[in-house]
C-alpha cells in the first residue's frame, strides 16, 4: 500500500503544477461556498439579532392601520388595569447619513420587555434612563454606535426625519458588546420625543404585550383581544416577526438563491479539479495494476489521496472563504439596506454551519469526483489500462449510456419543475440537473462535431490543424471533461447575462412607462413605505402652486398589517397621465379604471398576485379603520418596485378606509412651456426652511433606480467571475494533462520534422477548438439556464415576471471568452511543448 | 416621613425599572441615591408658613419636587376578620418645569413628572402580608394629580374626593380594595401651622398636614373572597423640595388612633448612631381636632422586641411609648411581624395594636407604624 501511495505521490510531486491546480480549484470551490454562506448567515444573524433585541420579551403585539394605533387605546387599557403592555412608537431616522431605527418607549412600561443594560455600574443606569424624560431630545444608544458617530454622553447631534432636523442629546450609552448586540442601528428615545420627531403625535406604532412569565395576569389573549376596537388587532409577536422575516422573504430567498448558486459553482469546480487529477494518471494506474496492486488497494489509495488533497484544499478554501466573506458581507448588507431593512452587518459571524457546509461540499464532491474515475480505472484488466486506446474506446462506447443518463436528468428536471410549483430549492435542483445533463451530453456532441471541425481545420491550418482537432476526439475521455467544464462556466455567464439583461431591460421599460411625471417631490428617508415619510400638508399646497406646475399626482405609501403578514399599500391621486403608467396583465382598462376611480376595488402588482395566489376578480382582505374589509382585485399590473408586491388603491378610498391624509410623494406635471430645471429650483426654494425634500427629475429617478438595480447585481457579477476562474483552472489542467500525456506523440511529430512553432500551434489550435466547441455549446445551455433563472428561479425568489430578451453582444462575448480562456490556458502547455527535446522525450517514454 | 427617603425609594425604584431582570449586585448596596445630588435649583421650597385652602390644597403642588398622599388604616371584616391597608401615591418631579419652546403639535406623553404608588394589605387572621408597587410617567392620563376635582391616580389605582368624603381604589391580581372615607376631624397641621421643618436650614422643610381620623367602609377582595370592611384610616399629605441634612439613618413614624378619640403622630428621626435627631417631632390631636405639637424630647420610646427580615436587616418590633408630661403610656405591638415592603430599598409599614393608660384611665387603639433605614 505504501508503495502505491509513493508511486501516486511521486507522480504528482513531479508535476507540482497539476497538484497545485487541484488544490487551488478545490480551495476556490470551497471558498465560494463558504464566503457566500458566511455573508448570508451574517446578514441573517444581524437581522435576527436586531429583531430580537427590539422585540425583547414581547409575546404579542397590538397592531393597527398604516399610521398605527390611537394612543388612547393604550391609556384606556392601562386604566382598565391591564399592565403587561408597553407602547412603542418607531420609525427610521438618519444621523450623519446613516440610517437608524428610532424606538420610542415609555421607560416606566418597559419593565421586563427589553433589556437595555447600560455600560458602567448599575448606579448610572436608572438615572440615565430617566434622562430620557428629563433631557429634551434625549436618546440612548449602544457604546459601539456612539464610538462610530464620535459621540459621548451629553453630546448633542442632529437627527433627520423626512427632511426635518431635530436636536438630540446622548443621555447615556448602553452596553453593546455583551448584551444589546442587535441594537447597533437603534436609537432609543422617550415616546414623546419619538412621536414628535416622527410626526406621529397621538399615535402608537404598536403596543407590545407580554402574556407569560412573571407578568402574567388574568388577561388572557382572548380577553385582551375582545377589548380592542375594530382597527386594532392582537397578533402573536413571534408570528409577526416571522412575517417580517418573510416580508423580507425576498431578502431571504435572494440570499438562499445566491448561496445555492455558489454551491452549484463550487461543486463543479471541486469535481473538475479532483477528477482531472485521477484521469491524468490513468496510465500509471495501469502500471500499478500490472505490478499486482489490487483494485481495492488502488481505489483506497486514490480516495485517500484525493481526500488528503481535499483536506488541504478545503482548509485553504475555508480561510479564503472567510476573507472573501468579509468583502461579500459589505455587498450583501448594502443590497439589503437598499431594499428591505436597516441592518448593520458589523461583522462576519463565523458560523460553524457555513464552514461545515463548505467542508462537506468539498469532501463529498471529492469523493464522487475521485471514486468514479478511480473505479473505472481500477476496473481495467492490468495490461489493458496501459493502452490509451482502450481507455478511449471505452469512453466512446460509453457515450450512448452517458447520453441516456443526460436525457434522464433533463427529464427529471422537467418533472421536478412541473411538480414543485413554488419551491426555490426545487428550482435550483432542476437548474443543476439541466446543467449537469447538458454537460454530460458534451462528449457525444464533440464526437459528432469533430469530423466536421477537423475538415474545416484541415482546410484552414493544414495537417497540424487536422491533427489537433482529431486529437480532441481521440482523447475524448479527457477533452470531453475539459470542454464540459468550460461549457458550464460559460453557460453560467450566458445564463446570468440573459437573466440580468432581461431583467434590466424589463425594469428600464417599466420605469419608462411607470414614471410619467416630469418632477418628483418626496420626503426623504429610508424605507419606501415608512409612515413617517410625509410631505408637510401646508407645504403640499404651496408646492403645487409653484409657477410652471400644471397639475400633479400624489401618492401615499405605507405598510399595513394583514393576516398574512405586512402588505405594502399605495394610495394614488391620479393625474390624467398616471393611468397609462400602469400596464395591466389582462383585463380591459376601459372598465378597470372607472371602477378603480370609484373606489370599487384595488389593483395589485404582479409579485403580489403571485405570492398570494390572486387573480383578477378575486378579493383580498385588508384591515381598515372600520375593521376587516374585502377588496376586489380589479387588475394585476406589472411592477418591479417591490418583490413583495404592492396593493394600489385610489387616494379617496384610502382616506375613507384609513383616515390618513398624508402624502409621501408628489408627481409634478409641467406647463408645456415650463423649464424642468427652473421649476425644480422653484420647488426646492419653496420647501427650503420648512422641510428638506427630495426634488428629482424623471431622468434622475430613472437613473437612480437603475443604479440600485445594478448595485444589487454586483454580487452576481462577482460570482460569475469566480465561476470563470474555475473554468480557466479546469481547462488549463485538462490541456496540461493532454499535452503531457501526448508528449510522446508530439515528440514523434517533432522528430518527423515539425517545427516548434507548428507543434505549439497544434496545441493552441487544439485548445482554441475546444474553447470554440465549449463556447458554441454554452450558448444553448446558457440560454436554457437563463430561461430557468428568469422563469423559475427569479419568479420563485422574487415573484417577478420578466420577458426574456437575448442580448446578442453578451452571446458573442461569451463565445469570445470561451475561446480566449482556452487559448490562454494553452499558452503554458504550448510553451512547454516547444521546450521538449524530441529525443529525450521519446527516450523517457 | 421624610422627603429625602422617599426620593431615594422612588429613584431606586425607577432605576430598577430599567434593569429589573438583571440587577447588578451593586444595585443592592443602597448607594442608589441617584437624586441626592440633583440640582435643587429651579424648584419651589417650603420656606414660610402659608395658608392652606381646601379642597385645593388636597390637590397637587406643582413646582415642588416631591409630594405624596398616604393612606393607612385598620379594617374589620365579618366574623372577626381583621385587615390593615396602605395605599400611597407619590408625585416626583424629575426636573423643574422649564419654559422651553413648545413644539407643535406636542406629544401628550411629554412630562417630567413620575408617579409611584404602593399598595399593601395585612391579613391578620392568616398572619399574611401582600404588597404591590407601580410606577408611571405623570402625563395626566396614566397617572396624575388634580386639585379640582381632587384626585390622584396611577392607572386604575386612585384616591379622590367624593362629595364631602373620599374614595380610594386599588387592585393587584386577586387583591382589590375599594373604600369610602369620611373625615371625622378637620385637617391637622404639623410643625408650625403645617410647615414641618426638618433641619435648621430654611427651606429644608415640607408642608405637612393629616386627616387623622377617617371612618372607612367598603369592600376588600382577597384570595378569591370578598369582605365588607370598615374601620379607621389616616391620610397624610406632604410636599416639599428638600429636607434634612445627610446625618440621618432613617425614621420611625407612628400614627395611632386611641380609644378616647384622640390621635397621636410622631416621627422619630434616627441619627447615624441611632440617637434621636433634634428635629424629630409629632402632633397630638384631641377628639375635637385641637392639636398640640410634640417636641423631640417630649416622648420616650423603648423598643420591646425585634424582627429579623428574611431578606436581611433587623427591625424593631414592639415599643413602649411614654409621654411623662401627659402621663401617657402606650405599648405598641405589630399585628403581623412581617409587614415589610420589598421595594428598593425596603421598608416596614404595618398595622399595630395599642394598649396603655392616660392619667390612670386605660386606653387602647390601633394604628400604623413606618420603619425606614433598617434594611438596604
Amino acid at each position: 500500500m505504501r508503495t502505491v501511495f509513493q508511486a501516486l505521490a511521486s507522480y504528482l510531486l513531479r508535476r507540482p503544477g497539476q497538484l497545485g491546480f487541484a488544490v487551488i480549484g478545490m480551495a476556490v470551490g470551497v471558498a465560494v461556498i463558504v464566503a457566500v454562506d458566511l455573508a448570508n448567515e451574517s446578514a441573517r444573524r444581524a437581522f435576527n439579532a436586531s429583531l430580537a433585541a427590539v422585540t425583547g420579551m414581547t409575546t404579542h403585539q397590538i397592531v393597527g392601520g398604516p399610521t398605527g394605533l390611537d394612543e388612547e387605546l393604550y391609556i384606556d387599557l392601562r386604566l382598565k388595569g391591564i399592565r403587561s403592555i408597553a407602547p412603542i412608537v418607531e420609525g427610521y431616522v438618519t444621523v450623519g447619513g446613516e440610517v437608524f431605527q428610532l424606538l420610542g418607549i415609555d421607560i416606566f412600561a418597559e419593565g421586563s420587555f427589553r433589556d437595555y443594560r447600560a455600560t458602567g455600574n448599575g448606579l448610572d443606569v436608572g438615572g440615565s434612563a430617566l434622562g430620557l424624560l428629563i433631557e429634551s431630545g434625549g436618546v440612548l444608544m449602544v457604546d459601539r454606535t456612539a464610538r462610530k458617530l464620535k459621540l459621548k454622553p451629553g453630546d448633542g447631534f442632529a437627527v433627520e426625519v423626512a427632511g426635518h432636523a431635530h436636536h438630540a442629546v446622548v443621555v447615556h450609552l448602553m452596553d453593546g458588546e455583551t448584551t444589546n448586540r442587535g441594537l447597533d442601528r437603534v436609537l432609543i428615545a422617550d415616546i414623546a420625543v419619538a412621536q414628535e420627531w416622527l410626526g406621529l403625535v397621538g399615535r402608537l406604532s404598536r403596543i407590545d404585550v407580554r402574556l407569560s412569565g412573571e407578568l402574567q395576569d388574568e388577561t388572557s389573549v382572548t380577553a385582551l383581544a375582545e377589548l380592542l376596537p375594530a382597527d386594532a388587532r392582537l397578533v402573536d409577536a413571534a408570528g409577526r416577526n416571522r412575517a417580517t422575516l418573510e416580508m423580507s422573504a425576498g431578502f431571504n430567498t435572494s440570499l438562499t438563491a445566491m448561496s445555492l448558486l455558489a454551491l452549484l459553482v463550487g461543486i463543479f469546480l471541486i469535481y473538475n479539479s479532483m477528477s482531472f487529477m485521477v484521469l491524468q494518471r490513468r496510465p500509471m494506474i495501469g502500471v500499478l495494476r500490472a505490478l499486482g496492486v489490487t483494485r481495492g488497494q488502488l481505489i483506497a489509495a486514490l480516495l485517500t489521496e484525493g481526500l488528503l488533497v481535499a483536506a488541504v484544499g478545503t482548509f485553504l478554501g475555508v480561510l479564503l472563504g472567510v476573507l472573501l466573506g468579509e468583502q461579500l458581507v459589505v455587498l450583501v448588507s448594502r443590497s439589503l439596506n437598499d431594499h428591505y431593512f436597516v441592518v448593520r452587518v458589523t461583522e462576519v459571524s463565523l458560523s460553524q454551519f457555513s464552514i461545515f457546509k463548505g467542508i462537506a461540499a468539498g469532501l463529498l464532491a471529492t469523493l464522487i469526483a475521485v471514486s468514479v474515475p478511480a473505479m473505472e480505472a481500477a476496473s481495467y484488466a492490468p495490461r489493458l489500462s496501459l493502452a490509451r486506446s482502450v481507455v478511449e474506446e471505452r469512453a466512446h462506447s460509453l457515450l450512448p449510456w452517458i447520453a441516456l443518463t443526460a436525457a434522464f436528468m433533463v427529464l427529471s428536471a422537467v418533472v421536478i419543475l412541473v411538480i414543485s410549483k413554488v419551491s426555490l430549492v426545487a428550482g435550483f435542483v432542476a437548474l443543476f440537473l439541466t446543467i449537469v445533463g447538458a454537460a454530460l451530453l458534451v462528449p457525444l456532441i464533440v464526437k459528432i462535431a469533430i469530423p466536421v471541425l477537423s475538415m474545416s481545420a484541415g482546410i484552414m491550418a493544414g495537417l497540424p490543424g487536422r491533427l489537433a482537432v482529431r486529437g480532441i476526439s481521440r482523447s475524448l475521455s479527457r477533452t470531453g471533461v475539459a470542454i464540459a467544464a468550460l461549457t458550464i462556466a460559460v453557460a453560467e455567464i450566458v445564463g446570468m447575462s440573459v437573466m440580468v439583461g432581461s431583467f434590466r431591460d424589463g425594469v428600464e421599460d417599466w420605469l419608462g412607462n411607470a414614471l410619467r411625471s416630469d418632477i418628483y417631490v418626496t420626503a426623504p428617508g429610508p424605507g419606501g413605505s415608512r409612515v413617517e415619510r410625509r410631505i408637510d400638508p401646508a407645504l403640499v399646497k404651496r408646492l403645487v402652486r409653484v409657477q410652471g406646475v400644471s397639475h400633479y399626482s400624489a401618492s401615499r405609501r405605507v405598510w399595513i398589517e394583514t393576516v398574512s403578514g405586512r402588505t405594502q399599500l399605495q394610495a394614488v391621486r391620479m393625474a390624467p397621465e398616471s393611468y397609462a403608467g400602469f400596464e395591466f396583465l389582462g383585463g380591459d382598462p376601459g372598465t378597470i379604471w372607472p371602477a378603480f376611480d370609484a373606489g370599487e376595488g384595488v389593483l395589485i402588482s404582479d409579485p403580489y398576485a403571485y405570492r398570494h395566489g390572486l387573480s383578477r376578480g378575486d378579493s383580498l382582505t385588508l384591515p381598515t379603520i372600520q375593521g376587516e374589509r374585502d377588496f376586489t382585485v380589479l387588475a394585476i399590473y406589472r411592477d418591479y418596485d417591490s418583490g413583495q408586491g404592492v396593493v394600489t388603491l385610489s387616494r379617496a378610498a384610502y382616506i375613507k378606509h384609513w383616515q390618513d391624509q398624508a402624502i409621501t410623494s408628489l408627481g409634478i406635471y409641467l406647463e408645456p412651456d415650463a423649464d424642468n430645471g427652473t421649476v425644480i429650483d422653484a420647488l426646492t426654494r419653496t420647501a427650503a426652511g420648512h422641510q428638506a425634500l427630495l426634488v428629482s427629475s424623471n431622468q434622475e429617478i430613472r437613473e437612480w433606480s437603475l443604479r440600485i438595480f445594478d448595485r444589487t447585481f454586483v454580487i452576481t457579477d462577482v460570482l460569475y467571475w469566480l465561476a470563470m476562474i474555475v473554468a480557466f483552472v479546469g481547462v488549463l489542467g485538462a490541456v496540461l494533462a493532454l499535452s503531457l500525456e501526448r508528449g510522446k506523440e508530439l515528440a514523434i511529430l517533432r522528430a518527423l520534422g515539425m517545427t516548434r512553432l507548428q507543434v505549439a500551434s497544434l496545441v493552441a489550435i487544439q485548445c482554441g477548438t475546444m474553447g470554440l466547441l465549449a463556447g458554441l455549446l454554452a450558448l444553448p445551455v446558457g440560454m436554457l439556464s437563463g430561461w430557468l433563472l428568469i422563469h423559475v428561479i427569479n419568479r420563485r425568489a422574487f415573484g417577478w415576471q420578466i420577458d426574456m430578451t437575448v442580448p446578442g453582444d453578451a452571446l458573442v462575448a461569451a463565445l469570445a471568452i470561451a475561446i480566449l480562456t482556452a487559448l490562454l490556458a494553452s499558452l503554458y502547455p504550448a510553451w512547454r511543448v516547444t521546450r521538449w527535446a524530441p529525443a529525450a522525450t521519446l527516450r523517457e517514454e | 416621613m421624610q422627603a429625602k427617603y422617599w426620593q431615594r425609594i422612588l429613584a431606586a425604584a425607577l432605576a430598577s425599572l430599567v434593569i429589573s431582570a438583571h440587577a447588578d449586585p451593586t444595585m443592592r448596596s443602597g448607594r442608589l441615591d441617584i437624586l441626592q445630588d440633583v440640582e435643587e435649583q429651579g424648584y419651589r421650597r417650603a420656606e414660610t408658613v402659608r395658608p392652606f385652602r381646601f379642597p385645593a390644597d388636597h390637590g397637587p403642588h406643582p413646582g415642588y419636587r416631591l409630594e405624596w398622599w398616604y393612606v393607612t388604616g385598620n379594617l374589620d371584616g365579618p366574623a372577626g376578620r381583621r385587615f390593615g391597608f396602605e395605599l400611597t401615591f407619590f408625585r416626583l418631579a424629575l426636573a423643574p418645569e422649564t419654559s422651553e419652546a413648545v413644539r407643535e403639535p406636542q406629544s401628550a406623553w411629554k412630562t417630567r413628572l413620575a408617579f409611584a404608588a404602593h399598595f399593601a394589605i395585612t391579613d391578620v387572621a392568616n398572619d399574611a402580608f401582600q404588597f404591590a408597587h407601580r410606577y408611571s410617567r405623570g402625563d395626566g392620563r396614566l397617572a396624575g394629580a388634580t386639585g379640582n376635582p381632587v384626585r390622584v391616580w396611577l392607572e386604575d389605582w386612585f384616591l379622590e374626593r367624593s362629595g364631602e368624603g373620599w374614595r380610594l381604589h386599588a387592585k393587584d391580581g386577586a387583591l382589590r380594595l375599594t373604600l369610602e372615607l369620611s373625615a371625622v376631624k378637620p385637617p391637622a397641621f404639623h410643625g408650625e401651622r403645617g410647615l414641618s421643618r426638618k433641619s435648621a436650614e430654611p427651606g429644608n422643610a415640607t408642608y405637612y398636614y393629616s386627616l387623622p381620623r377617617l371612618e372607612s367602609s367598603g369592600a376588600l377582595e382577597i384570595e378569591g373572597r370578598s369582605y365588607a370592611v370598615q374601620g379607621l384610616a389616616w391620610l397624610d399629605h406632604e410636599w416639599g423640595t428638600s429636607a434634612l441634612a445627610s446625618d440621618q439613618q432613617g425614621w420611625d413614624w407612628y400614627a395611632l388612633h386611641l380609644s378616647d378619640g384622640s390621635d397621636l403622630m410622631f416621627y422619630n428621626l434616627r441619627k447615624l448612631d441611632g440617637s434621636r435627631h433634634a428635629f424629630s417631632a409629632g402632633t397630638w390631636i384631641e377628639p375635637d381636632g385641637e392639636t398640640t405639637t410634640i417636641g423631640a424630647g417630649d416622648l420616650a420610646i423603648e423598643t420591646l422586641d425585634y424582627w429579623d427580615s428574611p431578606l436581611g436587616g433587623r427591625y424593631p418590633s414592639g415599643w413602649r411609648l411614654t409621654w411623662p408630661a401627659r402621663d401617657l403610656e402606650l405599648t405598641i405591638q405589630p399585628v403581623v411581624k412581617d409587614q415589610e415592603l420589598n421595594t428598593r430599598p425596603r421598608y416596614w409599614e404595618g398595622a399595630v395594636d395599642v394598649a396603655g393608660q392616660r392619667r390612670g384611665v386605660p386606653l387602647h387603639g390601633r394604628g400604623y407604624v413606618e420603619l425606614t433605614g433598617y434594611a438596604q
